[in-house]
């Protein structure tokens, strides 16, 4: 059975199961909250795990790469990256991690730290939410 | 193979959604080595295609031209810009048709490497750019930001 296309622009609930109230919900709500762009990668190869919206990775260095979009975002400040990291299953080390430093609307910068110094991570995970040009 | 839908128009981000349900990854063994000339003290960057953008590129109409791109890149560095005001250049602009794979790196090139790299590759004491296989890379990272392109580089004709 093939499906079509449903459009619409709210919706709504009866919340019946919790509180009873009605609660209407923009869908343009949906579309603003999901994420624009994610990827997870392994920096020992370094490889794609999988990802959305992107066209590429650089391997810049150690603990060092950047993620290239295809969808652009609108600008520098209209989008927000959240990054998650761990080196080994049994790593409980101080593991840190930052982004951002000389990004462009087109390509974030990540940074992957261990104890103060960069570390490559087998599993780094890249979510972007924001709003595309 | 599935036949792309008509997309010019359409928001680029839901054309990628589309290929992401539609297209199976494509794994390219190909890495572009480069060195930038102006951050001469950093190791050599690698350039790893995104399995999904190259399943995009291969099927066709679906990804905008590279010089999309370049426009956009053009407005981001004017000292006054705030936010993309052109973005319609990617979702109304009418999509590239099937590339090859090295078609593909080629775009990729262009679009994700600085242009003073890549416009000027083969100048200078030694090549700033290479394009390979993963087998011709280092087997592991343990002297990672000490690789350089070497200078005595063969390329191929």
């Amino acid at each position: 059975m093939a499906f079509g296309n449903l459009k619409f622009d709210t919706l709504t609930t009866s919340d019946s199961k919790n509180t009873s109230t009605e609660k209407s919900l923009d869908t343009s709500f949906l579309l603003n909250g999901s994420a624009k762009c994610w990827a997870k990668v392994n920096q020992d190869t370094p490889a794609y795990r999988d990802s959305f919206n992107t066209s590429s990775l650089v391997d810049d260095s150690t603990g060092n790469y950047e993620v290239h979009m295809s969808s652009t975002f609108s600008s520098i400040d209209a989008y927000v990256v959240a990054i998650s990291a761990q080196a080994e299953a049994s790593n409980n080390d101080n593991t840190q991690y930052q982004s951002l430093d000389n990004s462009t609307t087109a390509m974030c910068h990540v940074f992957t730290y261990e104890n103060g110094s960069n570390r490559d991570i087998r599993n780094s995970d890249v979510i972007i939410q924001g709003t595309l040009a | 193979m599935i036949k792309t839908p008509e997309f010019q128009g359409t928001h680029l981000w839901e054309r990628l959604h589309w290929a992401k349900d539609n297209l199976d990854k494509v794994q390219s063994d190909i890495r572009v080595v480069y060195e930038d000339p102006e951050d001469m003290d950093s190791p050599a960057k690698i350039l790893v295609p995104d399995p999904n953008w190259m399943a995009c590129a291969l099927q066709g109409g679906i990804l905008p031209p590279v010089e999309v791109y370049w426009e956009l890149a053009k407005d981001e560095a004017q000292p006054d810009f705030e936010k993309h005001t052109r973005g319609y250049l990617l979702h109304n602009t009418k999509p590239i048709e099937a590339m090859t794979e090295e078609q593909a790196i080629e775009y990729l090139i262009q679009k994700d490497i600085p242009q003073r790299v890549w416009r000027t590759w083969d100048e200078g004491n030694k090549p700033k750019m290479i394009i390979c296989r993963t087998h011709q890379l280092p087997e592991h990272r343990q002297w990672r930001n000490a690789w350089q392109i070497t200078d005595d580089i063969e390329l191929a004709a």
